[in-house]
């Protein structure tokens, strides 16, 4: 089987993925454009029933019936959650498989799956996002990208694992070499990665995100965290220096309080490294994310990061051209890379042989 | 002292139901050079992603080597049942053993006494009901045909450790769409592959 040919002419091969404790991405390249889908991680459960069945099909909602169960997932999952006034099920926390939804594995499986469709081609190669190893945590990542490697490989992928603060660098950094500091505030985890000529010299992750700007505001103001979420998602800005509401004052504060965390960890990870280049020139900080998506939160991290002296140089500081995409459009480049490389070189292999044949030194077979 | 093939086929069983996650019976224990070897015919699930995206099972023949004291050696992927119920081994060659621990325990001084012991369905009968007795079928294998086998790539996927569950859903792809150009993606690519070069 062979790869589909685009407008390009050129073979559209090779997938990204980025499994995100909020969000999951897939992207693929067809036809000159590059095409994401999105779902969200989130699963309620309510109770089986003929009615309640035949009732979410008639309002296209998604559902997995467990048993007794039926989990609606998606974003539709929030909804319920809201009207129900009931919190919703996260099958990944803090970057990684929850441990305590390890119950919801197949549904995750089959949510990835369908998420990320067939291979294109016997073996097509997708890269996935793993969060770096954490600082402040006690949990490692590797029972989380095997998982997710497993269930790419049944489906007929090669599955290759890329961090995802380095997939950020493939994406935004290509004008700058890929040289430069990468920071992702996600749900679960903010990951950061420094990289020199597409080396990663520094990646790690922190366990903070948006998921614990929301809990903390809702334990602040005594409101659920979902409610907390979707405001956070819909409607608040960090630019006015005075919140209207209670909700918005903490998430605010919050917010000041991440950014913070997050700069002086950065800051004594680099002073702490042996491996730190010595470079000439300052280097762009790239900030991607879904936490980093409110109005005026680059002002804000521009201001505390000013304050700070970093060991290297900081020179320009710009959100992602693809504050959602860019992991998974990093990750859809390493694979598109990775695949076109093994295809020049099995192109090299056969002009040294035909070469090596017209000047005689493989006997040709007639 | 060799141990019992009652105890061999328990081993393995409780393995294979519980390190591998697969649901299967023993077709034989025989005693080898190093302890034992143990056949078993194992369900390996893997997703149909041509129309319903359920779990369809590959019926699939393991050797585990265990060692004289029970400990688990390696476990391989020989051969395959097709659809009409025949057992096809693949060829020797592609084969490729999937070690289980990264030392192999000590090996028992004394041989095991047993020469070749088949496997007697009234002691599965006494294993746990997951085993089944299909034992006659499996041990009728045509040796003549190797050859003519499909080559097969031995390549071992992680086993996680997720349940079987039968799961009913209302789709078939999930995610939004979203459409982009293409922008300077292209242009990654060739600067990426440039700077892979250059450091090769």
């Amino acid at each position: 089987m062979s790869g589909r040919i685009g407008e390009s002419g050129r073979v559209e091969k090779g997938k990204g993925l980025d499994v995100g404790t909020a969000f999951i991405y897939s992207a693929a390249r067809d036809r000159g454009k590059i095409v994401y889908r999105r779902q969200r991680d989130a699963f309620f459960d309510i109770e089986q029933g003929d009615f309640t069945k035949r009732m979410l099909e008639k309002v296209n909602v998604n559902y997995i019936q467990k048993d007794d169960t039926l989990f609606v997932i998606g974003d539709e999952a929030i909804e319920f959650a809201n009207i129900f006034n009931k919190e919703y099920r996260r099958p990944l926390a803090r970057g990684v498989i929850s441990p305590r939804e390890k119950e919801a594995l197949p549904m995750i499986e089959l949510i990835l799956q369908s998420l990320i469709g067939t291979p294109r081609q016997k073996g097509e190669i997708v890269y996935y996002s793993v969060p770096g190893a954490p600082l402040d945590a006690d949990f490692d990542v590797v029972y989380h990208e095997k998982v997710v490697k497993g269930i790419l490989e049944r489906a007929g992928y090669t599955a290759k694992p890329i961090n995802e603060a380095m997939a950020i660098v493939f994406s935004e950094l290509g004008g700058e070499n890929f040289t430069g500091l990468a920071i992702s505030f996600g749900a679960g985890m903010v990951n950061v990665c420094l990289s020199f000529m597409s080396v990663p010299i520094m990646t790690f992750s922190l366990s903070k995100g948006g998921d614990w700007i929301d809990q903390q505001a809702a334990t602040a103001v005594g409101e659920r965290a979902s409610r907390v979420c979707a405001i956070k998602e819909n409607e608040f800005d960090l630019t006015p220096p005075e919140q209207a509401t209670p909700i918005k004052k903490a998430l605010s504060i919050y917010y000041d309080n991440l950014i913070d965390y997050v700069l002086v960890r950065i800051k004594k990870e680099m002073e702490r490294s042996e491996k730190m280049p010595h470079l000439k020139k300052p280097i762009t900080l790239i900030v991607a994310g879904g936490t980093a998506l409110p109005k005026g939160f680059l002002d804000r991290f521009s201001k505390q990061l000013w304050k700070l002296r970093f060991p290297i140089p900081i020179g320009e500081i710009r959100p992602a051209s693809h504050p959602l995409q860019s992991v998974v459009r990093g990750a859809l480049i390493a694979a598109i890379t990775d695949g076109e490389k093994e295809g020049d070189r099995g192109k090299k292999a056969v002009e040294f042989i035909e070469k090596a044949k017209e000047e005689g030194k493989i006997p040709v077979a007639v | 002292m060799g141990a019992d093939v009652k105890d061999v086929i328990h081993e393995v069983s409780s393995f294979f139901r519980f390190d591998l996650r697969r649901k299967g019976f023993v077709i034989e224990a025989r005693p080898s050079e190093t302890g034992w070897e143990v056949e078993a015919e194992l369900l390996d699930p893997r997703p149909d992603l041509s129309s319903s995206y359920k779990k369809v099972y590959d019926q699939n023949i393991y050797l585990f080597r265990v060692a004289s004291d029970l400990a688990i050696v390696s476990c391989e992927k020989i051969g395959t049942r097709d659809t009409s119920g025949q057992i096809h081994f693949f060829p020797k060659a592609n084969r490729l053993p999937r070690p289980i621990s990264p030392k192999a325990p000590p090996r028992s001084k004394e041989p095991p006494e047993e020469k070749r012991v088949s496997l007697d369905p009234s002691l599965v009968g006494s294993l746990a009901d997951e085993i089944s007795r299909r034992v006659s079928s499996s041990l009728q294998r045509k040796q003549g045909s190797l050859s003519e086998e499909e080559p097969i790539t031995t390549k071992e996927a992680f086993i996680d450790p997720h349940q079987e569950v039968n799961l009913d859903f209302n789709f078939a792809r999930v995610g939004k769409l979203e459409q982009q150009e293409e922008g300077n993606l292209s242009e990654a690519v060739e600067r990426l592959k440039e700077i892979g070069s250059k450091k090769d």
